[in-house]
């Protein structure tokens, strides 16, 4: 009885062991190279469950994702003599795993690979370009030119560069300063300008409201002479017409009132003996 | 009795391995169950095959290696920092992340958060190695391929909400070449300014912009209100003038009007009203005043007199 339960027991086993070392599983994200003492034997690109010799064979697995490498970056001349310093990262993934392990051999060293391939490819581009573009006009097309260069040059290791992009371009620390120093002066300059605007404009109003009063208050002087100057012709007029129906009589009016205010009690007088007045007086 | 020997060692083998059964999967019951939450799905391969995508609940399934799960929140909001990172109390401002060259080769500082959900979870579990770092690196290089087309007055004045709308599109065309699974919901640009080596000039030209207002206001509030007073003046001085004409032809008109009738007066009895007219002003003047009358031979001949002593005391 014991020894049939030994036998099933160690059957079992065996056929677990040799179950484990031949059926292997190739999921969504992986793709697996089978060699046989260093020959290509079997590829799998697509996922499933798939059997191999035990001990024989070798199973080397890739992956089959979008790897992404973003390295150090780099001080890069352009076209006129200036520095950009870009920092670029690269989508790639591996569409021919045998060529892949027949040149790169693991991801590390394609990474490093690559990333120098790449970093040519944009030094060669950017230094026939001027950097105020490759700022602001014409980064796209630097990326697609790059990309389809990188991936051409990257086919033969199995490699297929998905994009290659800028994830930044500065200039280099030393310039930067340079930079800000001119950012200053333009302010400054922008500043001054809204200053001795303000005061240009401020003193323009300021004189066009001081010539304003002055026209008007001219006018207005000019109006009241004006009118003071008819009350006085009116006023003459009415006189004359009044004074001239007798100036005999106006004559007299006049001098009597002219006694009343002009003798005060300052005045002495001397009355003559054949005055008018003290005719009687003197009879 | 050989029998119930048998049976008994049978069943005892039976509930033994029951028990070793129940055991293993009270142990290892993660490798057959599986739970997917509300906001949450699972995706199953099959001997590495994609076999189904579940979503909430208690799953079955079988064990690694015939089955493998993978989970994720596909409502859970997930967000990327630029220029910054949150960190326990406020935040960390990241120089290298957040300055930026902009199109007129000025230096802008800017601090840009993504939020973005998972579209596609296949996709997002199977075509790339880091997706969420994938987010983060192409958004860094959409923003500053953006800002670096523009002039920095209108990155930090008016064409900001474009910049950022910009940046979104730019960011999901991307994110969509490389096939993540992602949908961007929302780009901001949470701060947006001149680098700290020059903030200060700028914001001296704000406040000259505000100087010029002050002054160009002031000297509108001087004019505001010299004119109204000056035309108040004016008025005034023309009134005055017409004050004056009206009183000065209403005494002329008095004085006119009171001679008229006086004429008229006179005209009745001509030399009596003189002589009455004559007397009743000697009656009001003479009286008080120093006199000396000239008594004497002959006409007008005036004596030798004492000026000073006529003249008076006063």
């Amino acid at each position: 009885m014991k020894k049939v339960y030994i036998v099933l027991i160690v059957s079992a086993l065996v056929f677990l062991i040799v179950l484990l070392n031949t059926a292997f599983v190739v999921t969504e994200i992986e793709q697996v190279v089978i060699t046989r003492f260093g020959k290509i034997k079997k590829v799998y690109t697509e996922p499933g469950l798939n059997f191999m010799l035990p001990f024989v064979e070798t199973k080397h697995v890739y992956p089959k994702r979008i790897i992404m490498v973003d390295k150090a970056p780099n001080k890069i001349p352009t076209a006129d003599k200036k520095y950009l310093v870009v920092d670029n990262y690269s989508k790639w993934k591996i569409v021919d795993p045998v060529k892949f392990k027949n040149t790169m051999i693991t991801i590390p060293a394609a990474a490093q690979r690559l990333d120098d391939l790449i970093f040519s490819t944009i030094r060669e581009d950017l230094g026939t370009r001027n950097l105020s573009d490759i700022i602001a006009k014409t980064r796209d097309s630097i990326m697609h030119i790059v990309t389809l260069e990188s991936a051409q040059k990257a086919v033969e290791f199995g490699i297929e560069i998905v994009d290659v992009r800028i994830k930044r371009a500065d200039l280099p620390k030393e310039n930067e300063e340079a930079v800000f120093k001119r950012m200053r002066a333009e302010r400054r300059k922008e500043a001054n300008q809204y200053r001795s605007e303000g005061d240009e404009d401020s003193l323009k109003i300021i004189a066009h409201a001081d010539k304003e009063k002055a026209i008007i208050l001219a006018g207005a002087y000019e109006k009241a002479r004006i009118i003071e100057g008819e009350a006085d012709g009116e006023a003459t007029q009415i006189y004359a017409r009044a004074f001239t129906r007798d100036p005999d009589f106006y004559n007299f009016v006049k001098a009597m009132e002219a006694y009343e205010t002009i003798i005060d009690t300052s005045t002495v007088l001397v009355i003559p003996n054949d005055s008018k007045l003290m005719r009687h007086f003197y009879k | 009795m050989a029998e119930d020997q048998k049976m008994s060692a049978a069943s005892k083998t039976l509930t033994g391995v029951i028990i070793v059964g129940v055991v293993l999967l009270l142990v290892f019951y993660k490798s057959f169950f599986f739970t997917v939450e509300s906001d949450q799905l699972g995706v199953v391969l099959r001997f590495g095959e994609y076999s189904r995508t579940v979503g909430q609940g208690l799953r079955l399934r079988m064990p690694p290696p015939f089955e493998n799960v993978f989970i994720a929140s596909v409502t859970k909001i997930r967000r990327v920092e630029v220029g910054y990172q949150t960190v326990r109390g406020g935040k960390r401002h990241i120089d290298k992340e957040a300055l930026m060259l902009t199109g007129d080769e000025n230096i802008v500082d800017i601090e840009m958060v993504v939020q973005y959900v998972i579209k596609d979870i296949k996709d997002y579990f199977f075509t790339n190695l880091d997706p969420d770092l994938t987010v983060k690196v192409a958004a860094e290089a959409s923003l500053r391929a953006i800002v670096g087309s523009n002039a920095i007055d209108d990155v930090l004045t008016d064409k900001r909400a474009a910049i950022q709308s910009d940046i979104q599109i730019e960011l999901q065309s991307i994110i969509d070449v490389y096939k993540l699974g992602v949908t961007i919901q929302q780009i901001q640009l949470q701060e947006v300014h001149p680098p700290k080596a020059v903030i200060e000039a700028f914001k001296d030209v704000q406040r000259a912009k505000e100087d010029k207002e002050t002054k160009v206001n002031s000297a509108m509030a001087y004019r505001n209100d010299l004119v109204p007073r000056s035309k108040g003046a004016a008025e005034q001085k023309i009134l005055e003038a017409e004050g004056y004409k009206a009183k000065r032809v209403a005494e002329a008109r008095g004085d006119a009007e009171r001679f008229i009738k006086l004429h008229d007066k006179y005209k009745t009895a001509k030399s009596i009203t003189k002589q009455r007219m004559y007397y009743e002003t000697m009656m009001k003047v003479l009286p008080g005043k120093k006199k000396y009358m000239l008594s004497g031979e002959g006409n007008g001949t005036l004596n030798l007199l004492n000026l000073d002593k006529i003249g008076g005391s006063k």
